[in-house]
């Protein structure tokens, strides 16, 4: 079992129906709320008003003349974990490239972080918006260039303050090294990146997604190729960003994430939403119990888990 | 060492010089690219694409640069624009292209009935019969290939070590890559006019591949890929004049032995 499974069956006692309010109505003082009590780096001024961080309204993106996502309606409040699933095709990654402004829908609109990003002056106004988000993919081979792991996630903070003939500042290198001791790399920084293994390349790149000092994260099958320890590893600090940090999380998985990570999760089906679920209906909520009691005899019987194995229960269950 | 000197002072030798240690300094800036972004195939229908496009000049009378130049910055763009997605081939696109290319180029140059030192300085190369305007070229170009890469340092850095990171980012992921592309078309057709299409990696890929083995980040890369490729080309020249032999092949071998001398002493393997 791993431990970043162990995390889950906290988070779902902590969202019980029972014991509170829905994500959607936290409480003032809630994680990611005004008032709440975060570490370092946490979030507070997501969005103006108390707005959601993002919002797709009707949504439709294609390629070309073939559409991928079909009238997709989501929202992620401020602070809110948001796990986005579907098979491949389904239009998850699609979806993310919309919101960084990499995409424009054909129709529907796109706010995100309190700006719109259809209409005239979209554009300029995605760049703006990139500059609070934070993106991460899933691992790739190491690359051909060398690189230290100072300088990846330097390279982060890539049109945020610096970028053509612009240097980066010493206000840039304390965000990245901020960034690094957040995902306890500190002491690699002078580390060649192509001799890492894939899971701390992948926490080099949170380090680099994190020194944007953003407000929403976004994340496209992080935990994919890793092994089980590093998927355990990289889930464990992406909840801790999201719960002590406030940082809104949009993690896209075709199925490997642990659902109970999750405020929410919403499934996509040929580009469209399938199921949009929060973590405090009853159905779910139970299946939380059920998931975590299987967690805890996984443990007590010293059986090796992962993220996968949330998933594949709840998905079973659920559907 | 007053016969080097003396041999140095002839107009010809000395441009000669100047050509090789300039796009050594400069083009090799390009393996980097040619490396890190996984372009050995491309690169490899570029030159094969460069002989054709010399071969045809030969033929119709015009210089083989002007060829070189006219054909491969197009088809590196063209490979640009419409090569991605096509990588599964890509083997099987190189062998066509070197066949295709040579059997083409053999076919116009005997048509066209082109003498045989003609045919081999197309092959090889032949410095000393660099022009002035080759020259300009050549050092034209390098500095416009070290323009782009100070200019776009870290644009090109972003794009050459994760380009989905890249686009993610807002960087213009498909212009740095044309630009590139574009660069290496034309670095591609400089290095053929001076040693020839089959020693083109003596310049541009050989002195990146021993840099990367040593270096810590793209800056080092770009200086000692620059240094190694000023290294072969300026010695295998003196060696070449020294002791009469072949400009381009001296070159590329010391640049071959530079290489293998790297792996022998460099803290990584890969």
């Amino acid at each position: 079992m791993s431990r970043f499974a162990e995390d889950a069956p906290l988070r779902a006692a902590g969202n019980d129906p029972a014991a509170g309010p829905r994500p959607t109505e936290r409480p003032p003082g809630a994680k990611g709320e005004p008032g709440a009590k975060g570490g370092p780096g946490t979030v507070t001024d997501t969005a103006a008003g108390g707005s959601p961080v993002l919002e797709l309204i009707d949504v439709r993106v294609g390629y070309g003349n073939t559409p991928v996502v079909e009238g997709v309606s989501l929202r992620v409040e401020s602070g809110e974990f948001l796990l986005l699933q579907g098979e491949n095709g389904a239009g998850k990654s699609t979806i993310l490239k919309t919101i960084l402004g990499l995409l424009r829908p054909t129709a529907g609109e796109v706010h995100v972080l309190g700006r719109s990003l259809t209409g005239v002056g979209a554009a300029s106004r995605a760049r703006a918006v990139r500059r609070r988000i934070g993106y991460l993919a899933q691992v790739h081979d190491p690359p051909a260039l060398p690189m230290t792991v100072a300088e990846a996630v330097l390279l982060g903070r890539w049109g945020s303050s610096f970028g053509g003939v612009k240097r980066p500042r010493a206000s840039d290198r304390r965000a990245a090294a901020r960034a690094l001791d957040q995902v306890g790399m500190s002491e690699l920084a002078r580390r060649d990146v192509r001799a890492l293994s894939g899971g701390q390349r992948q926490r080099v790149a949170l380090a680099g997604a994190l020194s944007r000092e953003p407000a929403l994260l976004l994340m496209d099958e992080p935990t994919t190729h890793l092994d089980v320890e590093a998927q355990a590893d990289l889930g464990r600090r992406i909840v801790a960003l999201n719960r002590d940090h406030g940082i809104s999380v949009l993690l896209v998985s075709h199925g490997s994430f642990s659902e109970s990570a999750a405020d929410r999760v919403v499934r996509l089906a040929g580009g469209r939403v399938a199921v949009d679920r929060t973590d405090a209906d009853p159905a779910d909520a139970r299946w939380r119990t059920e998931a975590a009691a299987g967690r805890r005899r996984g443990r007590g019987a010293g059986a090796a888990g992962d993220c996968g194995a949330g998933p594949a229960a709840g998905g079973a269950n659920r559907e | 060492m007053s016969e080097l000197i003396e041999i140095l002072s002839i107009p010809v030798i000395r441009n000669a010089l100047i050509g090789m240690v300039f796009a050594g300094a400069t083009l090799s800036l390009l393996g980097v690219v040619v490396v890190s972004l996984h372009l050995q195939v491309m690169r490899f229908m570029l030159m094969h694409v460069g002989l054709l496009g010399a071969a045809a000049a030969i033929a119709l009378g015009a210089s083989a640069s002007a060829g070189a130049f006219a054909l491969v910055p197009v088809a590196s763009i063209l490979l640009g624009l419409f090569g991605k997605g096509r990588t599964t081939s890509a083997s099987a696109a190189g062998g066509l292209f070197m066949t295709g290319s040579l059997a083409g180029a053999f076919i116009l140059l005997a048509r066209a009935g082109v003498p045989a030192m003609d045919v081999f300085a197309v092959f090889a190369g032949n410095i000393l019969m660099l022009r002035s305007a080759d020259l300009v070229s050549v050092i034209v170009l390098g500095a416009i290939i070290v323009a782009a890469f100070v200019l776009f340092y870290r644009e090109i850095q972003l794009v050459l070590y994760d380009a989905e990171r890249a686009q993610a980012l807002g960087v213009p992921v498909r212009a740095v890559i044309l630009g590139l592309f574009l660069l290496l078309g034309a670095g591609i057709a400089a290095a053929l006019r001076l040693v020839g299409a089959l020693l083109v990696d003596a310049i541009i890929l050989l002195p990146a591949v021993g840099a990367l083995r040593f270096a810590r980040g793209l800056g080092s890369a770009l200086l000692l890929s620059s240094a190694f490729g000023v290294a072969g080309t300026s010695g295998g020249f003196l060696l070449a004049v020294y002791f009469d032999l072949p400009i381009g092949a001296s070159a590329a071998a010391v640049a071959s032995v530079l290489l293998g001398l790297t792996a022998l002493i460099s803290p990584r393997t890969g």
